[in-house]
């Protein structure tokens, strides 16, 4: 009965279908897929240009026109192209956006990955981007993330393998040792208010700082290098019955329209 | 190993491939003719050779395929076992009419199968919908299969001697 079943030719052929789903998985299959992709390349470009001709001639030739109808469906393009021509300039936009950022990092000498902001986390709380890279791409909790021009937009707090979550520097209960840039020993903590802006807390009261400064990372925090652009103080608040000195920041960043960010690792 | 059989099973896979993927299926998506070649193909081959020619599309469509690899090898082998399992106990004469009826369980096959990939795809993978048809574009689906099978029974029955009663007996 065993020998008759092993002898079955679905029995063989399923078991062939399970090591291929198997093997390629295990990628151990990528070169012989690599000759295939390549060898049937020439055939399928030269197919797809016969198939599109055929839908060319069909449409051209042995359709009946029916100009209100044509009309309609031009007028409709037309919307669909007008679109499309939003859209594109959006991609440049998003690319002009990227180049200053490499710009920015690769003159500081950081390391980072480009990454897609995919969209907000389903938390109540909105101040939590998703990105379209993970721990298969190195992304690991705690490492900052910059926006435009390289300021600090945040950090990582969670990861799965191809996405991770940013919370934004504006949001509640999120810190960053920071220090008045060429001045570390001004230091002081930044973080976000009312999920709306920033302040710089903590600082002592005999720290010379003035309206207009620049605020950057201290490097006190793991995983986050120190010189990163948080922004610039705004208004300074001395109060008498307080032991320390607050300050506004001013980040250069629009925290509502994020697109596209640099995990630096 | 290199035979005219052999050679003709390669030629018939890689064109039959190229024509439907690139071709017919830019033309019109709803012209899928999968499951009409798969029962042409147990006619023509033998068992193992149809075995291996279905194995061999399922590959090349997972290749191209945003569906997980492994999907239309799945779907190829399980609509084989099942088009066999019919051919050897119930509809055994090869008759226009079995071949019709072969048709429209392979294409339902083919379609829930689709179906079940779908539904698993976006409960887990978060991914939106992906290949089912409409009713319309499923009625288009099923008589084009039919239409397709016709005119390949039309012309095997011509051309061919696989579909004669001495033939058939002694497959």
């Amino acid at each position: 009965m065993s020998r008759k079943i092993i002898k079955n030719e679905f029995f063989i052929i399923g078991l062939i279908v399970l090591v291929i789903i198997f093997l390629h998985y295990l990628k151990i299959l990528s070169p012989l897929e690599k000759v295939i992709y390549w060898t049937l390349a020439p055939l399928q470009i030269t197919t797809e240009n016969l198939a599109h001709s055929a839908n060319n001639l069909i449409n051209n030739n042995l359709i009946k026109h029916n100009w209100p109808e044509e009309n309609r469906i031009l007028t409709a393009k037309v919307e669909t192209l007008e679109n499309q021509l939003v859209g594109l300039k959006n991609f440049i936009e998003e690319n002009q956006l990227i180049e200053a950022q490499k710009q920015y990092l690769s003159e500081r000498k950081l390391n980072y990955l480009t990454a897609r902001v995919l969209g907000r986390a389903e938390t109540n709380n909105a101040n939590i981007l998703i990105i379209n890279k993970g721990e298969s791409d190195g992304v690991k909790v705690g490492q900052a993330v910059a926006g435009v021009n390289g300021a600090l937009l945040g950090k990582i707090i969670k990861t799965e393998s191809k996405i991770a979550h940013l919370w934004l520097l504006i949001a509640n209960g999120n810190r960053f040792n920071s220090t008045l840039a060429g001045n570390s020993e001004v230091a002081g903590l930044a973080e976000g208010n009312h999920n709306t802006s920033l302040i710089l807390d903590y600082i002592l009261k005999n720290a010379e700082l003035k309206t207009g400064d620049l605020i950057v990372t201290s490097g006190a925090d793991a995983l986050i290098p120190a010189g990163i652009l948080i922004g610039s103080l705004g208004d300074i608040i001395d109060d008498k019955n307080n032991l320390f000195k607050q300050a506004e920041i001013i980040s250069p960043v629009d925290f509502k329209n994020i697109k596209i960010v640099n995990v630096i690792q | 190993m290199f035979n005219k059989k052999n050679i003709f099973w390669l030629v018939s896979l890689i064109l039959i491939f190229i024509i439907e993927q690139a071709l017919i299926l830019r033309l019109d998506a709803r012209l899928n003719f999968w499951p009409t070649v798969l029962i042409f193909t147990l006619l023509i081959f033998d068992l193992k050779k149809a075995l291996a020619w279905a194995l061999g599309a399922g590959f090349l469509l997972d290749l191209y395929s945003f569906l997980p690899f492994g999907s239309y090898l799945a779907y190829f082998f399980l609509i084989m076992l099942l088009l066999y399992f019919l051919t050897k106990n119930f509809l055994t004469n090869r008759s226009l009419v079995s071949l019709l009826i072969l048709n429209l369980i392979a294409c339902a096959s083919f379609l829930a199968l689709l179906f079940i990939t779908e539904k698993i795809y976006l409960k887990f993978l978060l991914i939106e919908k992906i290949a089912l048809y409409g009713w319309q574009d499923m009625l288009i689906f099923f008589l084009a299969n039919l239409i397709l099978t016709l005119i390949g029974f039309i012309i095997t029955l011509k051309f061919t001697k696989i579909l004669e009663v001495g033939s058939i007996q002694k497959r």
